[in-house]
């Protein structure tokens, strides 16, 4: 293999590390945010562990105590949170 | 140009922005430098609403603030919370409706309208001091400190009908 495509694989290794690492992170301050809102709310969760992406602004969160929410954004601009069984 | 420093220099570079994209993914605010303070001046007391409550009396306890920020109006105060990135987007809006839930009491209130006494707006309005506090008070200590030190100032625009109206406006 030449230095040329030896580079270009480091390359892609490289990038394929950081956006692992991104989506992480996304992943955690989503979980951060929805304890949070949860919380907010005064309904019981300790922290979110999960999360179901349901569409745009719209998840369904599953808590470390068991809890289950269905968070969203309605259209009048209120974020909901409903219990789930 | 020798291909390995080119390969290096395409590597650092990419490298660079995906990190940089990550950085943009999901919380996209400002940075907190951009914070502005304007100072507030509590206005004269309208005369014809209830009298707030003493501060002394109802102000639970607060968090700690390491450095005292000067005080801020309610827009600015706003405008933080809308570019600080301590907290995230779902965040903001819960808080930005329990806000608007409380002025929606003292409109009420003010319409004489409102079962609620100036002393449970007050809690109210601490309660969710409490809860910006203690959202914020880890990851955006300088936003945290102006709401501590802003507290009464904003308290004393809410608790006046006059001043309460220009809110609204």
């Amino acid at each position: 293999m030449n230095k040329v495509a030896m580079a270009l694989a480091q390359l892609l290794v490289i990038a394929a590390f950081f956006a692992g690492q991104s989506v992480a992170q996304d992943d955690e301050a989503l979980k951060k945010d929805l304890t949070a809102v949860i919380a907010l709310h005064g309904l019981p969760c300790g922290r979110v562990i999960a999360v179901n992406v349901l569409g745009d602004n719209d998840y369904a969160a599953s808590c470390k105590d068991g809890n289950n929410y269905h968070v969203y954004l309605n259209p009048a601009g209120r974020v909901i949170v409903e219990p789930q069984k | 140009m020798n291909p390995v420093k080119v390969a290096a220099i395409v590597l650092i570079v990419a490298g660079g922005l995906v990190l940089i994209s990550g950085n943009l993914r999901y919380t996209s605010g400002h940075p907190r430098s951009q914070t502005s303070c304007t100072p507030v001046t509590p206005a004269p007391p309208g005369g014809r609403a209830p009298t707030p409550q003493p501060a002394s009396k109802a102000v639970p306890p607060v968090a700690k603030a390491t450095v005292a920020g000067p005080p801020l109006d309610f827009k600015s105060l706003e405008q933080q919370l809308k570019d600080t990135r301590a907290i995230g987007f779902f965040t903001k809006i819960t808080l930005k409706n329990q806000v608007e839930d409380l002025m929606d009491q003292f409109r009420k209130y003010y319409q004489g309208s409102a079962k609620l006494t100036m002393a449970d707006l007050r809690r109210s309005y601490d309660m969710l001091m409490m809860k910006a506090l203690s959202l914020l008070q880890d990851e955006d200590q300088k936003l945290a400190s102006a709401i501590v030190s802003s507290r009464e100032a904003i308290w004393a625009l809410l608790a006046d009908p006059v001043t309460f109206a220009t809110l609204e406006g």
